[in-house]
């Protein structure tokens, strides 16, 4: 059998003459048998139009998509931003990711700042500052013993004025209207109600209900109280009587005791009778205490 | 006019429609020759129009054909348990006639049976280009078209078909 022809037939591009020849052939009653017997193995039927209904249950609707997917990318978008905001704030600006340190009545503490500086906190404050501390500022609520490092600005903000140094020694007191900062090594700016003022070492800043109190200087190294003693130079009574509730954590009730007199003083923390002995005495006054967390002046001596 | 420049794609529902008239029976073909009846060749055939209708705004209508030949082909390259590809004969084959003898009958049925074989020895390529072109009377130009292959590769796929062919069943 001639493989052209055969080919030929394949193809279908058998000429007329050619045809004859090929159907004549011996063979080609087993060509035609075979190429019949091929439809047996024909893919079945496809019908096109019920394949596309069900197409068209299948494939993801369209139409208004078109703009439901352009929204849906703005949506992802606009998500990202606020969660990338909220983030930020959180972290940077909320409470959350400052530091609170406080201390009770009757304890001191001693931090290490985030940048080094070195803070020691009487009893009853509380201290606030950011965990990354980009800007040194601290919020202040009581009494704090600063030794900041030298660098950039340090801010100690308290309700009554701002504190602001670049490098020193200072003591910070802001007990409700009573608010003194005292330098005791370099340079620092004290603001308060408007009015600020440069306080050289051993020079106190005093604010007693919003009024400035000058010339008062003192020739300590560090705050007394660093050292479990207060020492009072020309306070009013009634800042040593608080003073004194908060070393002892008590409460103190004076009776006809003038508590505007000026004291000047000091007084331990740790024994409470010595201390009320250290500063009745001077004043001509008697103390009773009731029971450990109670006690009574009086201005009669027995 | 540079600004009526819109690009043309196949999202337009008419357009898809027609697409589907035109290649779906073609592609269902193509993928039964190749992968049989046991892999489901009409899911294939939906599945590369949804990936077509997924994609219409990157395919331009004169590409929609070779991209759902080249989807359906890969879909079923990446499943990786395919079932082993069989063709089969049609067991009931309508007759018109029934004054068969029984030797004939049978006679009929073991020719069947080694044509079947014989078309199970085929590669994977041969059997397709050659299916096509006997049962489905696809000509050369258009199986090089579907299967992305030139002319004459697919000649030689059928001549070295019908070749083999001829061998098993020994009637050539």
């Amino acid at each position: 059998m001639d493989n052209d022809l055969v080919e030929k037939w394949i193809d279908g591009t058998l000429t007329e003459e050619e045809k004859a020849i090929f159907e004549s052939s011996g063979e080609y009653k087993s060509f035609a048998k075979l190429s019949d017997s091929f439809m047996a193995f024909k893919a079945p039927e496809y019908d096109v139009q019920s394949e596309f209904s069900r197409l068209q249950l299948k494939k993801p609707s369209r139409g208004k998509v078109v703009s439901l997917t352009w929204k849906t990318t703005f949506f992802k978008v606009a998500a990202a931003v606020t969660v990338f905001f909220a983030c930020y704030y959180f972290f940077i600006y909320n409470d959350l990711s400052s530091i609170m340190i406080e201390t009770q009545a009757g304890v001191k503490k001693e931090i290490l700042l985030p940048d080094s500086s070195q803070v020691v906190l009487n009893a009853m404050t509380t201290l606030g500052y950011s965990k990354q501390m980009k800007e040194r500022v601290v919020d202040l609520d009581g009494e704090a013993f600063f030794k900041v490092k030298k660098g950039s600005r340090f801010d100690v903000i308290t309700s009554t004025g701002t504190v602001r140094v670049l490098g020193t020694q200072f003591n910070v007191r802001q007990r409700n209207d009573y608010f003194e900062v005292v330098c005791y090594e370099g340079l620092v700016l004290v603001e308060s109600k408007g009015k600020s003022l440069e306080l050289r070492p051993h020079e106190i800043f005093r604010s007693i209900k919003g009024v400035v109190i000058d010339g008062v200087n003192i020739q300590d190294m560090a705050p007394s109280w660093i050292g479990n003693e207060s020492s009072f130079q020309s306070v009013p009574f009634s800042e040593v009587i608080r003073e004194l509730e908060i070393q002892f954590n008590v409460s103190v009730a004076a009776n006809q005791v003038d508590v505007t007199q000026i004291f000047t003083g000091r007084f331990s923390h740790s024994d409470l009778s010595l201390a009320l002995k250290s500063i009745a005495l001077p004043l001509n006054l008697n103390y009773q205490i009731k029971d450990k967390r109670h006690i009574v002046l009086s201005g009669e001596l027995e | 006019m540079m600004g009526g420049a819109k690009k043309i794609n196949v999202c337009g529902d008419e357009l898809f429609q027609e697409l589907f008239k035109n290649h779906s029976r073609d592609l269902y073909k193509f993928l039964y020759y190749k992968y049989g009846e046991e892999n489901n060749p009409q899911d294939l055939v939906q599945e590369a129009f949804i990936k077509l209708w997924n994609n219409c705004d990157k395919v331009p209508p004169e590409k929609a054909r070779s991209f759902l030949f080249t989807v359906a082909n890969n879909q079923m390259l990446n499943d990786l348990a395919r079932k082993k590809t069989v063709i089969k004969y049609q067991q009931e084959k309508p007759k018109a006639y029934t004054n068969e003898t029984p030797e004939f009958m049978f006679e009929e049925q073991e020719y069947m049976n080694k044509l079947q074989k014989a078309i199970e020895n085929l590669s994977e390529p041969q059997r397709v280009a050659f299916l096509l072109n006997r049962i489905e009377g696809k000509k050369h130009e258009e199986i090089a078209e579907m299967l992305g292959i030139t002319r004459k590769a697919v000649e030689k796929r059928i001549y070295t078909a019908l070749a083999i062919l001829r061998e098993k069943i020994g009637l050539f």
